[in-house]
């Protein structure tokens, strides 16, 4: 069972659940859990949602979109207040995983909340001082949907350069790119597959097997690039 | 296979994999019986249903089948060759 101790709103549709969750055996970045809701008729209903927070800190935290007609995410993303506590199970998974001692370069690319991931793996390497080389692509639909903007933009700083193109909406004064991932985009995000980038690339099933699949045309081994899907049955 | 977006992967299903084999088992390989691609567990493709259906991430042949009876009772179909890293 995990307790809220938090709530942060993100954007209009997204927040950060932080949780208490005694005897955590803690998790690597990149890592999720499975959350479960029973109703009280019995009925049951389970989603796995990526964690936020980096190893070693203290409370547990969830970044939940809320998908409209979704089962479980309108009841995190909207109606869960501090106190409140549900069954969780984790950490999941080991595939999609990056520990400093993993090395680098590291190139991480995000459509929407598929950066939840890649941020734990963000917070992990400040965490622990690393000066791996770190580059970040963000694909949202329009400013409004990006996660972690204030934290994100102290990252170059840190040794991480964060570039996003939106998609779909943008306004005037908009520099950024406009317009899905392409080649082009990657090859300039950097590095290239002559630097041997440890890559990880999160998001919509699309969006992930159209980049995964840029990344081997421009002649990444396939072997350095780690996805994770999301389902289009999720919420 | 067409790479609809109906499927998400391996990592989607960790936990439920993870109930059967008792261990994390998406770093584990699997060697296609169809193409011999050679990729984890958590890069197949994974279709949910009543179970969990695993599929080459190359060519879509079949990798796995999970059938779920209740909590505690799975039945479990495997192809191809599964390789299992204790060190990892």
């Amino acid at each position: 069972m995990g307790t809220v101790t938090e709530v942060r709103e993100e954007t209009p549709r997204a927040r950060t659940i932080v949780l208490d969750v005694p005897e955590w055996p803690d998790h690597l970045a990149g890592q999720h859990v499975d959350v479960r809701l029973t109703a009280a008729d019995g009925y049951q209903a389970q989603r796995s949602y990526s964690i936020a927070s980096p190893p070693g800190e203290a409370g547990l935290a969830l970044t939940v979109e809320r998908i409209d007609d979704g089962e479980v995410s309108p009841y995190l993303a909207d109606e869960l207040r501090v106190g409140d506590s549900f069954e969780l199970r984790g950490p999941i998974g080991g595939y999609f995983t990056w520990q400093v001692h993993d090395g680098g370069p590291l190139l991480l690319v995000a459509g929407g909340s598929g950066l939840v991931p890649l941020m734990a793996m963000v917070r992990h390497r400040r965490r622990e001082a690393s000066e791996v080389d770190t580059r970040l692509l963000l694909s949202v639909g329009s400013w409004n949907d990006a996660l972690y903007q204030a934290e994100l933009a102290e990252t170059p700083r840190q040794g991480v350069a964060c570039r996003y193109t939106l998609t779909r909406h943008w306004d005037a004064h908009w520099a950024g790119w406009t317009r899905r991932v392409d080649a082009e985009m990657l090859g300039a995000v950097g590095p290239g597959p002559e630097d041997r980038p440890l890559i990880f690339v999160c998001g919509p099933t699309p969006f992930v097997e159209h980049v995964a699949d840029l990344f081997v045309a421009l002649g990444h081994e396939a072997g350095r690039v780690r996805t994770e899907r999301f389902g289009p049955t999720g919420g | 296979m067409g790479s609809s977006g109906l499927h998400t992967d391996g990592n989607g299903v960790a936990g439920t994999l993870e109930e059967i084999f008792t261990t994390e088992i998406t770093v584990a390989e699997r060697i296609c019986q169809s193409c011999g691609t050679r990729a984890a567990i958590g890069a197949h493709r994974a279709y949910q249903g009543a179970g969990v259906v695993l599929r080459c991430p190359h060519c879509g042949d079949l990798g796995a089948r999970v059938g779920m009876q209740g909590d505690h009772h799975h039945v479990l179909e495997l192809r191809g060759t599964w390789v299992l890293n204790r060190s990892s």
